[in-house]
């Protein structure tokens, strides 16, 4: 008689089954939790791997719909520092992440983004849309959030105003002259009789207005008559004569990327230029000139000889992260992206142990302690949320014929190519 | 260093590039009685093509494939829109020119963005200097080609038989084609020519300044004074009209102000149209009684 064992058997069979996967499951968590432990102080692995626990930025933005033209290149912009930024070593040995959503510049849509993100991990939310950062002030506030943006109104940065985890990288002509002009004063040391310094601005009013800020800092520096450069300029070869021709000690520019990469040539096919020069790029709103103006001051224009190392290294860069289009590269909103991540990422450098949103804001307030080498004068307690790190200092270097940076911004030196890129824990 | 030196010769290489526009404008203007106001933004549509083919190809390739493929565009604009209104009163043609340089613009607009973009600088690293006076390899790298390129241009009208046919068809468009002259292939190709023209003026114009943007099509505008200056019917007092406004500019900005280069050229303009309307080299027309 053949006996036939059903029920049971499958059982038993299913037992076995479930053992086995328990085994395994339980080998899977071990090596994940190896591979994902958190490790405060992190390190590069032999492979170039960044083992820490990844530092997370939140930046909703319009991603798609009509003012994705702006925001996109603002979230390259930020990629790519954060790119370069895991090819040094990260922060610490943690990697740096960017978290982004699609907020299609809608408010609401945007608010539940910076909740989405924060509970995801961000230690600090970039901002593309200042309305929604202000719909926000509250929940920031209240969850003790560090937000950095581009946009500039006044009261939220004035000293005892409730904002007080809202950054702003882009300062107005009250920050930013005594601080230009301070520059100029320490490079040309001794030699500030020596003559004027030319001042050439773009022809709005807020550039304006700031070349009116550098000669009423009371510097003892005299001031030539500010040249203002209409968008329409179509010789900046006269321009460059007209500026050489005064024979200044030292420059001080503040025009649009459009009108400094010809003026750039100009000065060169003319013979350079040696003096001190410090310069940042106008954004171009049309604020009353008594009014905060918005500038995001990276200048990143790449000279047509293109030896300048800042711009060049940082096309070459942003092109292999794969985080921008040449035309990103063009955008102001790019530069905007970049030094809104710089002044986070900075911050989060100076975090001691494993970085949390508080510490953040800590090095966020501790940002402008040394601009260029110089105190920041225009400090005051509590803390002026203005953070002036996107101001390009540079000269001219003959033997290059080019501009070079002098200012102590970060070196971009061409990424180690045996680093891989990836975040552990990450699928590639 | 000798500003007044650098500054003329700063006026002669701005004046090469609006002599170039000129060119096209007083051209298309002999040969179809038009007056083209959408040469400025074949101009920007010129340099956009060109930064986009000069990001892959060598700047002279590019250059010449930007300038082919704006003629083509123009020689559509001008057989789509307005061929059928050759003929028409002044104003129809005029408004017509109108509506296509602001279909150029979206067009550029649509395709490009409204970012700016780098191009090549030619010969960026050579440098001249003559006494006092600076010379780049960009500025001579433009002047060259705008100079070959008007003088190809001049000679061309003057010494072959398309040119004459092209001159005979300015005065008189029926007796011309009663004449047996291929009037309809010579309206196509004044455009062509105000087309190469734009193109080619822009992106010298663009090159030494090693950015494009869309700005250009207002720069075009200072063409208009040149050509009021030289004479409208008068290719070669385009020419000198816009060398003379390029100087003006130069000394405008040199040793007054920048804001006022725009007012200073259409100053002239002004000047001209009041004291000598036809120009330095146009026909002065009678109406006889």
């Amino acid at each position: 008689m053949e006996i036939q064992i059903t029920g049971n058997t499958g059982l038993f069979r299913w037992r076995r089954c479930l053992h086995g996967l328990a085994v395994l499951s339980a080998l899977l968590i071990a090596t994940t939790a190896c591979g994902t432990s958190s490790n405060p102080s992190g390190t590069n692995s032999a492979n170039g791997t960044l083992t820490g626990s990844a530092y997370k930025i939140g930046v909703p933005c319009a991603l798609s719909g009509p003012d994705a033209n702006q925001d996109l290149p603002i979230v390259h912009g930020m990629e790519t520092y954060a790119y370069y930024a895991n090819h040094h070593g990260g922060i610490n040995g943690h990697p740096v992440q960017i978290l982004t959503d699609d907020s299609q510049a809608d408010v609401a849509t945007e608010s539940a983004d910076y909740k989405k993100e924060l509970s995801e991990g961000a230690l600090a939310i970039a901002s593309c849309n200042s309305s929604a950062v202000a719909a926000n002030v509250s929940y920031f506030n209240s969850n003790k959030v560090p937000v950095v943006s581009t946009s500039t109104v006044s009261s939220w940065y004035a000293p005892g105003a409730n904002y007080s985890y809202i950054f702003s990288v882009s300062p107005s002509n009250e920050e930013l002259a005594p601080l230009m002009v301070a520059y100029i004063k320490k490079a040309l040391g001794a030699n500030q009789g020596g003559g004027k310094v030319a001042r050439l601005v773009d022809s709005i009013a807020s550039a304006v207005a700031l070349a009116q800020s550098w000669s009423q800092v009371g510097s003892g520096l005299s001031f030539s008559s500010t040249q203002s450069i209409p968008s329409t300029q179509t010789d900046y070869s006269s321009t460059a004569t007209s500026v050489l021709g005064q024979h200044p000690i030292a420059m001080m520019t503040a025009l649009t990327p459009v009108q400094q990469a010809p003026f750039d040539l100009a000065l060169q096919n003319q013979g350079g230029w040696t003096q001190p020069w410090i310069g940042i790029f106008s954004a171009g709103d049309t604020d009353l000139k008594d009014a905060p103006s918005t500038y995001a001051a990276l200048r990143y224009w790449e000279t047509p000889t293109e030896s300048a190392p800042s711009a060049k290294a940082l096309y070459a860069l942003a092109l292999k992260a794969g985080y921008a289009s040449s035309t990103d590269l063009e955008s102001f909103w790019f530069s905007a992206g970049w030094v809104e991540a710089g002044a986070i990422i900075t911050a989060m450098e100076s975090c001691k142990g494993t970085c949390t949103s508080q510490g953040v804001d800590t090095g966020l307030e501790n940002l402008n302690s040394n601009f260029l080498g110089i105190t920041a004068q225009s400090r005051t307690t509590p803390t002026n949320h203005i953070i002036l790190n996107s101001a390009r200092v540079y000269a001219w270097d003959s033997s290059t014929s080019s501009a070079q940076p002098l200012s102590n911004f970060i070196n971009l030196d061409p990424a180690p190519t045996s680093y891989t890129g990836k975040i552990a824990g990450q699928a590639s | 260093m000798n500003v007044f030196l650098n500054t003329i010769f700063n006026g002669i290489i701005a004046g090469s590039w609006l002599a170039a526009t000129a060119v096209g404008f007083v051209v298309l203007w002999k040969s179809t009685k038009v007056f083209n106001f959408a040469q400025s933004y074949f101009m920007l549509l010129g340099t956009y093509l060109f930064a986009t083919l000069d990001a892959k190809y060598a700047w002279p390739l590019a250059l010449i494939a930007a300038a082919g493929i704006t003629v083509i565009i123009a020689v559509l604009c001008h057989w789509l829109f307005m061929r059928n209104l050759v003929g028409a009163s002044l104003f129809i043609p005029v408004i017509a020119t109108f509506g296509i340089g602001t279909l150029l613009e979206g067009a550029v607009g649509l395709f490009w963005g409204p970012d700016d973009r780098q191009v090549s600088v030619p010969l960026y690293n050579i440098h001249y200097r003559v006494g006092d006076v600076h010379i780049s390899g960009a500025q001579l790298s433009g002047l060259c080609i705008t100079a070959v390129w008007i003088v190809v241009v001049i000679l061309f009208l003057r010494k072959s038989k398309v040119g004459l046919q092209m001159r005979a068809t300015a005065e008189n468009h029926s007796l011309a084609g009663l004449a047996g002259m291929p009037v309809r292939s010579i309206l196509v190709l004044a455009w062509a020519i105000a087309g190469a023209s734009a193109a080619i003026a822009g992106i010298t114009y663009t090159q030494q300044q090693g950015i494009e943007s869309f700005d250009l099509a207002n720069v075009g505008l200072l063409a208009f004074p040149a050509i009021i200056m030289g004479g409208l019917e008068s290719v070669e007092g385009a020419v000198l009209g816009g060398l003379a406004i390029g100087l003006v500019d130069a000394f405008v900005i040199t040793y007054w102000d920048p804001n006022a280069q725009f007012a200073a050229g259409y100053l002239v303009l002004f000047l001209f149209l009041l004291l000598k309307p036809q120009g330095l080299f146009g026909e002065r027309v009678y109406d006889r009684v």
